[in-house]
């Protein structure tokens, strides 16, 4: 049981008080008595006072019982501690005050051991999150770098042969007019050649030769 | 049987002198009659079709005469001959005697004139087309040799 020390001290103070305050009115109860009695003796009139004293006495004996009363109450309620009660009782409280002491120093170094420890553990918990993260991100964007690298390469390839196709398209192309050229330059030399050197009979022999040939190919057949 | 006229037709540039020459003698029926045709015969028609007009037309309506005549002439197919060389009327005759003699039906030439082709002829009938010029056979030998011309002018070159 965890009692102030302070607590107990004011009640034994109150105890005190009372007693002290008993043993006063008992002490004033006691002369009044003396007085009235020597009164009593020595004067003539104490008919007329005796019906005051008598109230005074019933007054005082009351307070005394309402003292007395509040003071056994007083010490009926309280625990009336011995001293070497109140030794154990102290010794009792201090142990149970060191044992709580101790148990309270013990709970703080473990929290504090274990906020360290938590501390501590944090980057490894960050880091370990964080790797689990950035494996995650890599893993997302990995598929994405993938995509967009077979979709680059594949433009690029497409692009290409486009390319190709353009200068195949070109090669051709050029291929036909140098082709052209040439064969212009052939026909203009063997024109101006032929035409000094064939005359106009050997025109007409080849003409004719034409038309035999064209004959017998059908050309001229009717059914046209 | 055919009129004279159309008989010595050999080219189809004679055909369209020959139809103006019509075409000028109705003319001159619808404007005067049939009296005022000598006239025209005389000054505006060559000789040898006035000759042949008034040798054909003695008992025949001249209005009809001349129908006939044009109607024969669009009945008259041709055959196209390019030439590389302009040919005399000899060389004419002799392609037009050589044609008609295997055609059965009345023929003319139409003779057009391409340097182009250096020698030999273009025929054209009834939309076929031969080709025995010079020009084709240089260009179907330069086919062949296409690669090795090339070849040689890339060595030249360099």
């Amino acid at each position: 049981m965890n009692i102030d020390p302070v607590l107990i001290y004011l009640i034994l103070f109150t105890l005190s008080s009372l007693v002290l305050l008993i043993v006063g009115l008992l002490i004033a109860y006691l002369n009044l008595l003396n007085r009235y009695s020597k009164t009593k003796k020595s004067s003539a009139v104490d008919d007329d006072i005796s019906p005051m004293f008598r109230d005074t006495e019933a007054r005082l004996k009351s307070i005394v019982d309402n003292a007395s009363a509040q003071a056994a109450q007083t010490i009926s309620s309280t625990q009336y501690f011995t001293e070497k009660q109140l030794k154990i009782f102290e010794d009792e409280v201090n142990k149970s005050a060191a044992m709580y002491l101790n148990l309270y120093q013990r709970t703080l170094e473990n929290l504090e051991r274990e906020t360290a420890k938590e501390i501590k553990a944090i980057p490894e918990v960050l880091r370990r999150d964080l790797g689990a993260s950035l494996s995650g991100i890599s893993a997302l964007f990995k598929d994405d770098v993938v995509k967009i690298a077979t979709e680059v390469k594949d433009s690029l390839d497409r692009a290409y042969k486009n390319i190709e196709i353009d200068i195949e398209e070109y090669k051709k192309t050029r291929l036909t007019q140098v082709d052209k050229s040439i064969a212009d330059i052939i026909l203009q030399i063997a024109r101006r050649v032929l035409v000094k050197e064939i005359n106009k009979d050997e025109h007409e022999k080849l003409v004719l030769k034409a038309l035999e040939d064209a004959k017998k190919s059908g050309m001229f057949s009717e059914d046209v | 049987m055919l009129s004279k006229l159309i008989d010595n037709l050999k080219t189809k540039n004679e055909i369209e002198i020959l139809r103006d020459e019509i075409a000028l003698l109705s003319q001159s029926i619808y404007q005067g009659g049939e009296k005022n045709i000598e006239n025209s015969l005389k000054n505006d028609i060559r000789i040898w079709v006035s000759e042949t007009i008034r040798n054909e037309t003695q008992n025949v309506n001249l209005r009809d005469y001349f129908n006939d005549i044009e109607k024969e002439l669009d009945r008259i197919k041709s055959v196209s001959i390019t030439l590389a060389y302009e040919p005399s009327e000899l060389s004419v005759r002799r392609f037009y005697d050589f044609v008609q003699s295997i055609m059965p039906k009345k023929i003319v030439l139409e003779l057009l004139y391409d340097p182009q082709i250096v020698g030999g002829v273009v025929i054209s009938y009834g939309g076929r087309y031969k080709d025995y010029s010079f020009r084709k056979i240089f260009e179907d030998e330069l086919e062949e040799t296409r690669k090795d011309v090339l070849e040689l002018l890339g060595k030249a070159k360099k």
